[in-house]
């Protein structure tokens, strides 16, 4: 009986492979042959994944030595407005109890495909009912004192905004501990500031497929309890996800929008491995 | 002409074409590698459901095998399994790029085989292995279609062995469910 099934499924398949084209074998080992003599140079998988948190590490670095050429150069100490310098970071003063203000660019890892939103650890699909008040990540909400901002981003202090949904539909989950609250990176607590333009702040009564990770905890640990939102891909009316907006620079389209049904996503979603 | 899939060198040479190719001949890793092509091509298949694209994969795949080939450290008998997860992996790696394509094209979505498909038309259950998951389509082909052992289906997978085999007898239950009339064993 085993072997009925095994014999109509292997003619299944092979009615669905069909069989290879009679050139492909030597096609293919042509084409084996030009690739060694042509001795390309391959980039391998675990190179390209460490290019992404080397990547985080040295936007992180540069962020730092922003920090200490800001700090030293007489040009540009306490410049936070007007024609100051561009930079990833700019820091207001960064001594004694001084308000701090930071001011960063990431240019990190965006999930943009369903295939590699599998990996995250919580995929959902909700719409922003409102913000609390911003706080600084720390068990009392306010800023651990005698650190200059240079420390506080090295250490993984930031601030946040806690974050509730009216509805969250959860597409995709991989937690294994319950979530607290959600948080968006960024804010203000007194005269302190935080501002990262590569991550999300849906606007409230917007709905949006998010990307959830974990917090960040200070001192290099990582928690469940409160996860950030990481990336937002707005969701129209007629459940059309925007993955990549539209950009214009100098009156020319410079990206061009794609937009792909919700359905379409969490179908792919579905078959994550 | 192909080679039998599961046709191996058993003459007293052949232990010596894993040794040489890793040594850098490339015409003992074509020999090792033929009999390999035809079941690495209906994998792609089956996982891309586009011809065109299994071949374009294999191409890449034998290429990545022929430089990743002095690190293989098992037996010729492993050569199989190693290669076809190297087809696998570049399988996911075309779907991941093919979503940005499909993007940027004015289709969304590309339909899985063409409809005017011959072969398909000839077989219902072919139609309806075409319409699992992909996931759960790889599972059944590797363990039916390849008869590959459950052992080598679940290092393929990257599951465990009991996911693999919940997963094909699921799969089989859910054939048998959308075949109506058509009676399918549990393995």
């Amino acid at each position: 009986m085993k072997n009925s099934t095994r014999a109509r499924l292997s003619e299944a398949f092979d009615d669905l492979t069909g069989r290879p084209d009679a050139s492909l074998q030597s096609s293919v080992i042509a084409g084996l042959h030009r690739r060694v003599s042509a001795a390309e140079p391959d980039v391998s998988p675990v190179a390209r994944w460490l290019a992404v948190p080397i990547a985080i590490v040295l936007v992180v670095a540069l962020a730092a030595g922003l920090v200490i050429w800001n700090k030293r150069s007489p040009l540009s100490v306490g410049t936070t407005t007007g024609a100051a310098p561009v930079s990833p970071l700019s820091v207001g003063t960064t001594t004694g109890e001084a308000p701090v203000h930071v001011s960063l660019n990431s240019d990190r890892f965006v999930f943009t495909t369903p295939a590699q939103m599998c990996g995250a650890l919580l995929v959902a699909d909700g719409t922003v009912s409102s913000y609390s008040h911003d706080q600084w990540n720390t068990a009392d909400g306010t800023r651990p004192p005698g650190l200059v901002a240079v420390t506080l981003v090295q250490q993984g202090y930031t601030i946040v905004t806690p974050v509730k949904f009216s509805a969250l539909t959860i597409d995709r989950d991989h937690r294994t501990k319950a979530t607290s609250q959600y948080v968006v990176i960024g804010g203000t607590v007194g005269q302190d500031s935080w501002a990262d333009n590569a991550f999300p702040r849906p606007s409230v009564g917007s709905r949006a497929l998010m990307v959830f990770v974990p917090s960040h905890v200070p001192g290099g640990t990582f928690t469940q309890e409160s996860l950030v939102v990481y990336d937002a891909f707005p969701i129209d009316t007629a459940d059309m996800v925007t993955l990549r907006p539209q950009t214009i620079e100098q009156g020319q389209v410079s990206q061009t929008e794609a937009k792909v049904p919700l359905s379409e996503i969490l179908k792919e979603l579905a078959q994550c491995p | 002409m192909w080679v039998a899939e599961n046709e191996l060198l058993t003459e007293p040479e052949a232990p010596s074409l894993l040794r040489d190719a890793q040594a850098g001949d490339l015409k003992a890793f074509e020999i090792l590698l033929e009999p390999l092509l035809d079941p690495a091509y209906r994998l792609a298949v089956v996982m891309l459901q586009d011809r065109t694209e299994a071949e374009d994969v294999l191409q890449e795949a034998a290429f990545r095998a022929w430089k990743s080939l002095q690190s293989f450290r098992r037996d010729r008998s492993s050569l199989k399994p190693w290669f076809l997860t190297i087809v696998a992996n570049q399988c996911r790696q075309t779907r991941r790029t093919r979503w940005w394509s499909v993007l940027r094209g004015p289709m969304l979505v590309r339909e899985p085989m063409e409809p005017e498909d011959t072969a398909l038309e000839r077989s219902d259950l072919a139609r309806a292995i075409a319409k699992l998951g992909r996931e759960d389509r790889v599972a059944l082909h590797l363990y039916f279609g390849l008869d590959m052992p459950i052992d080598q289906v679940t290092r393929l997978l990257g599951v465990s062995p009991r996911g693999a085999k919940s997963r094909i007898h699921r799969t089989l239950k859910r054939l048998r469910l959308n075949l109506e009339g058509q009676e399918i064993q549990l393995p």
